[in-house]
């Protein structure tokens, strides 16, 4: 057996700037944050991040300069707000935004974990978000017809990102990853990135997976690496592990509303020196209060 | 059959949730998020349609949730759910697969042909500030049988005669365009919002008054929608809740009053 455990720091050491890194999250679960902190504080930059639905953890990333392209399905941090530093990169063109729907995006990881160059679609077709992407990405996408019936449709370049960092419930030594809770596009976009890296709540002993082998939706032999990150998805949730920290999400997006995130950063990000120390920040009172009742799962 | 019983006081927000429960039909698949929309749907599954079954994009498959939540990536959306799943199996085997009847939209503006946009104000080349863009709105206005746009405060800023950014399409810019740009569902059905309820004209495509809030005139609604509407000679009341549905919303679905508004709203009465 390989033993892929590592420490974050490590792992982030082998992210080189101007990588296109798949994340986790989804909204406000499951978001790679710890994953993320630790990019930021080691200052990578230029960095292209994907995901089908904006989540947490590229807001936090584009927020703190890291970031020069996202290629997304667009979202919200639902409703507590918008994606201050998102909308914003945007407007102030600081990134370059490649924005598709949400299962365009899908669609491309899944040609891409298919090992196919392109996949047709049928969403996109007379809308703007099509004109603007032939503007942004004339590479990416193209409208063409079915050869065999005439149909029309969009042709979507697959998507094969560097490394994808999934931030699962539970993994084990090998890699084999356990995730909780509806998929949206882990599947995908862990199989169609060069590398995966897991962050995991727990780490288990391999002959736990092979009691529960179907709960397993990222297998070992696609796994380059394991951090172990308890409450690593925090502030965002961790379905049947812990809620969303309500208050923090809250006190992140008042910085953000503000222009401030740079504050956000240096508060908990930059001043602390790793995952266990932001965890002091957070407080045990704090991360009790946010276990996950058997029952509800949040 | 017995005579229905409607509820004497009622709320906008009720009679948004009466008419968008309407369009759903028995076992229809409907595909919404939270909010109003979803409302909509248990409202239509607690009554007339109790085989109707919801899907939300994220991979959830009929929640049943007992909590509100704070959108469709909060757990609590997904408490009691049947199949947890992912996104290409509900937007792209489900939805694109063209199995999904009902589909439900919202936005910053609605144009006169049904044409949503979530993506920005100001204009396409200059934009002035940045929203949520389409996440799954662009699929399922592309590709449900019916889309059904929720929108309010209406307000004519919100109806002008063209978005300024096509995010989800609706008949684009008339008769034929959706079959030309080649999309396959069938394009926006109704548009609910606190004033009326509005459809599109079977040949010009165009927004069409169906029915309005007995608190206001067809006057007003036309006053405070950008564009000149369709307007038929006989204009409905939206439908009130009757005293069962109303119980529902009030005690069920919207127990807090978030969507509809029933526990903070001067009421609506059709006593006068």
């Amino acid at each position: 057996m390989v033993d892929k455990v590592k420490t974050m720091a490590e792992v982030v050491k082998t992210i080189s700037d101007g990588s296109h890194v798949a994340l986790s999250g989804f909204a406000i679960t499951r978001a790679a944050m710890a994953f993320v902190h630790e990019l930021i504080r080691q200052k990578k930059r230029d960095l292209t991040v994907s995901q089908c639905i904006a989540s947490l953890d590229t807001d936090l990333l584009v927020g703190a300069g890291c970031v020069k392209k996202i290629i997304y399905g667009g979202g919200r941090c639902d409703r507590f707000g918008p994606f201050y530093n998102i909308d914003r990169a945007k407007l102030e063109k600081r990134v370059v935004a490649e924005e598709y729907s949400g299962l365009s995006i899908c669609l491309k990881y899944l040609a891409g974990a298919l090992g196919i160059p392109y996949i047709p679609s049928k969403s996109l077709l007379g809308s703007d978000i099509l004109r603007k992407l032939k503007e942004v990405a004339p590479d990416q996408v193209m409208e063409s017809k079915c050869p065999f019936t005439g149909e029309a449709l969009i042709l979507l370049r697959a998507l094969q990102p560097d490394v994808a960092v999934i931030h699962a419930q539970r993994a084990d030594r090998e890699g084999n990853a356990v995730v909780y809770g509806p998929l949206f596009d882990t599947k995908e976009k862990a199989r169609a990135a060069k590398r995966v890296i897991i962050t995991a709540d727990e780490i288990v002993d391999v002959e736990i997976t092979k009691r529960d082998p179907e709960r397993v939706v990222i297998p070992g032999y696609r796994v380059d690496a394991v951090v172990y990150a308890p409450y690593g998805a925090h502030p965002t949730s961790c379905y049947r592990y812990y809620d969303y920290d309500k208050e923090h999400i809250e006190l992140y997006l008042d910085y953000c509303r503000k222009g401030e995130v740079d504050k956000y950063i240096e508060e908990f990000v930059l001043s602390t020196e790793n995952h266990w120390e932001y965890l002091k920040r957070i407080g045990p009172q704090k991360l009790y209060e946010i276990k996950a009742e058997p029952y509800l799962g949040y | 059959m017995q005579e229905k019983e409607y509820a004497k006081e009622f709320t906008s927000g009720e009679l948004m949730a009466v008419a968008g429960a309407h369009i759903i039909n028995d076992g229809d698949l409907v595909i919404c998020g939270i909010g109003l929309p979803e409302v909509c749907t248990f409202l239509a599954i607690y009554t007339h349609a109790p085989n109707a079954k919801i899907l939300m994009e994220q991979g959830v498959v009929e929640p049943k949730p007992i909590h509100t939540s704070m959108g469709v990536a909060d757990p609590r959306e997904w408490f009691g759910s049947k199949c947890f799943t992912d996104y290409i199996d509900i937007m792209g085997m489900t939805l694109q697969r063209g199995l999904v009847d009902v589909g439900f939209i919202g936005g910053l503006e609605v144009d006169m042909y049904g044409n949503v946009n979530s993506t920005l104000i100001g204009t396409y080349d200059k934009p002035e500030r940045y929203f949520t863009g389409s996440g799954g709105a662009n699929d399922i206005a592309s590709l449900a049988k019916k889309v059904v746009v929720i929108m309010r405060p209406h307000e004519r800023r919100r109806f002008p005669e063209r978005v300024a950014f096509i995010t989800s399409p609706g008949f684009i810019s008339g008769p034929d365009a959706r079959e030309r740009a080649g999309l396959r569902g069938g394009g926006p059905y109704r548009v609910i919002t606190d004033l009326a309820v509005l459809g599109f004209d079977e040949n010009t495509k165009r927004m069409k008054l169906l029915a309005i809030n007995p608190k206001v005139t067809v006057k007003d609604v036309q006053e405070r929608t950008g564009f000149e509407l369709l307007i038929p000679k006989r204009v409905e009341m939206m439908t009130p809740p009757t005293v069962e549905e109303q119980r529902i919303i009030r005690e069920i679905l919207d127990k807090e009053g978030l969507y509809t508004g029933w526990n903070r709203e001067e009421p609506i009465s059709l006593k006068k």
